[in-house]
């Protein structure tokens, strides 16, 4: 059965990609994965978890993989520009969707620790990657392991501690349309502690479609932060999923800071599969006039004693379009579970929308769960206070959206990466206009 | 002439509030206008600041020369003109300091001086505290989140210290205050008065008047002025109460 008849063209595009993961491990596994989205194509409107969020766009473009993309010395520039500070992170950085060992300052690491290229990994150890080069669970996902070409392979061993957080910068300069597939893979051990920021990024004038996957498993009271910057073009389409487990006592915090892009998708699934976890996922989508992001986050309660928050927050400028759509599962046996959710969006214009919708389901009976959601638009009486000591129009919008959204930022724990976001955050504001 | 308010009248929801208001303001002068709840004291201030919920129907404000009706209300602030509110509201995630420092930049621009640096704008404003004696850690907090009834007020008089307005307009800035608040307040305003600045106290209640003492007193009632004085009016209104201005009125002018 041809599932999706919209868009044939997409399917023989993507099977005629090249394979440029440099190792004869995974082939068999890839083929099946592309068998896969080739059954099934990208997905549709009709399905429920895709609603409001219509992928069609995507298979009106002509793809290449990026390989050939020449980088100017503007492209360097602007690269460079998005970097961290070395002295302070260890850097891994993906140009077009590889690996550039020249951008990258891989610094020495605590005893075994690996941050490394999954391509350099799978060619030289591909016993590795063999668990996550699995059967996928959805169709996203199986072109993902079909036609990954690099991504960050992070690894800390039991006990380890990562003293400086991980840069990982995915950053698109192709002018032509390219496709990129990043898979992302990191294992923290028992006891370890690893920070990192993932960024996807491009130029002004890029065109791309980038299907990324973060596999992040957590061992027993691992601490991480995964901290995710998307400031994409306004012709780039962007879907990624994450897909966390966490072991006993482990605490992960997870921070979504999404502005521009044609259209972003991020699923974010974490399975708390051990006793007294703890899980924070934030979340902050600024969406211009012409953008759309959508955010379905799912939290699975499948042990007892843990305790998971989150907060969303939007803000849409024109004719903008967000979704947030978040799931909270508690299961039988979770029983002293806590649980709360709250997302919370403001539209700029009448011509905005959000579609908010919780979905708590709770199978347990000793349990502390709540949810809120809010769509509304600037106070009117604060804009007038603000306006009333002389600050003008523009400003007072301004400083009252910074004010909404600090709050997510504020919750960032990198001190250099907070001030940073704060920075981003004040310079993409006028960009969300009325 | 400082303000000069000619006829003006004023609607919101095809109601009519203000009915024709005159009213004449020079340099040096503190005018008190008192009225019974709903006379259109308010909403007189409120129109002045530029509030949009209000629509004008008829008459003219000239502020320092120019019309104040055309300018939006950021304009009318740089111009000089300063509104402390009935009820400040709250905002959550706007530092106070942060707030004052881009209001009096945005003014002192307007005004073609140099802006203030952080350093120079902290002990510019520690000066302007001591004037309400306002406590420090109120402008590390944010915009009034918090703040009691009485702080909200002192910040309303601290922040007209601080942008040097040539017309303050007190919108009922003693309701809901004690007696020693009422007296920070008042004492701030008396120490800002100058012979180029003015104010317009609205109150309901006559004490607040024997703290800042009016050169002029107007009482309003529907949205008109319908009795202007000296001090002693107010003193006499206190007396006798609104039904005595009032009563008069009942019958058709």
């Amino acid at each position: 059965m041809q599932a999706v008849l919209a868009h044939p063209d997409i399917k023989e595009q993507f099977a005629s990609f090249p394979d440029l993961l440099p190792s004869d491990a995974f082939k068999g596994v890839r083929k099946q994965a592309m068998n896969r989205f080739l059954s099934e194509g990208l997905p549709a409107t009709r399905d429920e978890e895709w609603k409001y969020t219509d992928l069609s766009g995507i298979a009106e473009l002509r793809y290449t993989s990026g390989r050939a993309a020449e980088l100017t010395e503007l492209n360097r520039s602007q690269i460079t520009a998005s970097l961290f500070d070395e002295q302070e992170y260890h850097r891994l950085v993906f140009v077009n969707g590889f690996f550039s060992g020249e951008l990258s300052s891989p610094a020495a690491l605590p005893g075994g620790v690996i941050v490394s290229d999954i391509a350099s990994v799978a060619e030289k150890h591909p016993a590795l990657l063999e668990k996550y080069f699995y059967s996928s669970p959805n169709s996203l996902h199986a072109l993902n392991t079909a036609l990954t070409a690099g991504g960050m392979f992070l690894s800390v061993p039991d006990g380890v501690s990562v003293s400086k957080p991980i840069q990982a910068l995915f950053f698109n300069t192709s002018p032509d349309a390219t496709a990129i597939f990043p898979k992302n893979i990191i294992l923290a051990g028992n006891k370890s502690r690893v920070h990192i920021v993932q960024q996807y990024a491009s130029t002004e004038k890029n065109i791309s479609f980038t299907n990324a996957v973060t596999d992040v498993s957590l061992g027993k009271n691992a601490e991480m932060l995964l901290y995710k910057t998307e400031a994409l073009s306004p012709a780039s389409f962007l879907t990624d999923s994450c897909i966390v487990m966490q072991q006993h006592g482990s605490r992960f915090s997870s921070l979504v800071f999404t502005m521009g892009g044609q259209l972003v998708r991020n699923n974010l699934g974490i399975t708390l599969e051990g006793e007294q976890c703890e899980t924070a996922m934030h979340g902050l989508y600024l969406v211009p006039g012409t953008g759309h992001t959508d955010n379905h986050t799912f939290v699975d309660h499948a042990s007892p004693s843990c305790h998971s928050n989150e907060l969303y927050k939007g803000i849409i400028g024109g004719k903008g379009t967000a979704v947030f759509n978040g799931k909270i599962m508690v299961r039988k046996d979770a029983q002293k579970t806590s649980a709360f959710q709250s997302n919370k969006n403001i539209l700029l214009s009448d011509e905005g929308t959000v579609n908010s919708k919780p979905q708590l389901e709770i199978f347990a009976d000793d349990v502390k769960c709540s949810h809120g959601a809010t769509i509304g638009q600037l106070d009117e009486e604060e804009l007038f206070y603000l306006r009333a000591r002389g600050i003008g129009e523009d400003a007072a919008r301004e400083m009252l959206l910074n004010a909404f959204a600090s709050s997510v930022v504020d919750t960032i724990q990198i001190a250099s990466f907070r001030e940073y976001m704060a920075g981003r955050l004040q310079e993409y504001l006028p960009f969300l206009r009325k | 002439m400082i303000l000069e308010i000619k006829n003006l009248k004023v609607s919101i929801d095809g109601k009519e509030i203000l009915k024709g208001i005159n009213l004449s303001v020079n340099a040096g002068e503190v005018h008190a206008v008192m009225g019974p709840n709903g006379s259109g004291k308010s909403t007189l201030a409120s129109v002045l600041a530029g509030k949009e919920d209000y629509t004008v129907t008829g008459g003219s404000v000239e502020f320092l020369g120019k019309d104040l009706l055309a300018l939006p209300p950021e304009e009318r602030a740089r111009e000089g003109l300063f509104l402390a509110f009935q009820y400040p509201v709250e905002i959550p995630g706007v530092s106070t300091a942060n707030f004052l420092k881009t209001a009096l930049n945005e003014i002192r621009k307007h005004r073609g001086m140099e802006p203030l640096d952080a350093m120079d704008f902290l002990s510019f404003m520690k000066e302007k505290m001591k004037l309400v004696n306002i406590d420090t850690e109120l402008t590390k907090r944010p915009l009034n989140e918090g703040f009691s009834g009485g702080e909200k007020k002192k910040n309303e008089v601290f922040q007209m210290a601080l942008l040097e307005p040539r017309l303050g307009v007190l919108d009922e800035t003693d309701s809901g205050l004690d007696i020693d608040a009422l007296r920070v307040v008042a004492g701030g305003v008396n120490k800002l008065k100058t012979k180029d600045n003015a104010f317009v106290v609205i109150t309901h209640y006559q004490r607040l008047l024997d703290y800042i003492v009016p050169d002029y007193v107007h009482i309003m009632y529907d949205g008109r002025i319908i009795k202007s004085g000296n001090k002693d009016l107010a003193l006499e209104l206190e007396k006798k109460g609104y039904d005595w201005i009032t009563k008069d009125l009942k019958t058709p002018a």
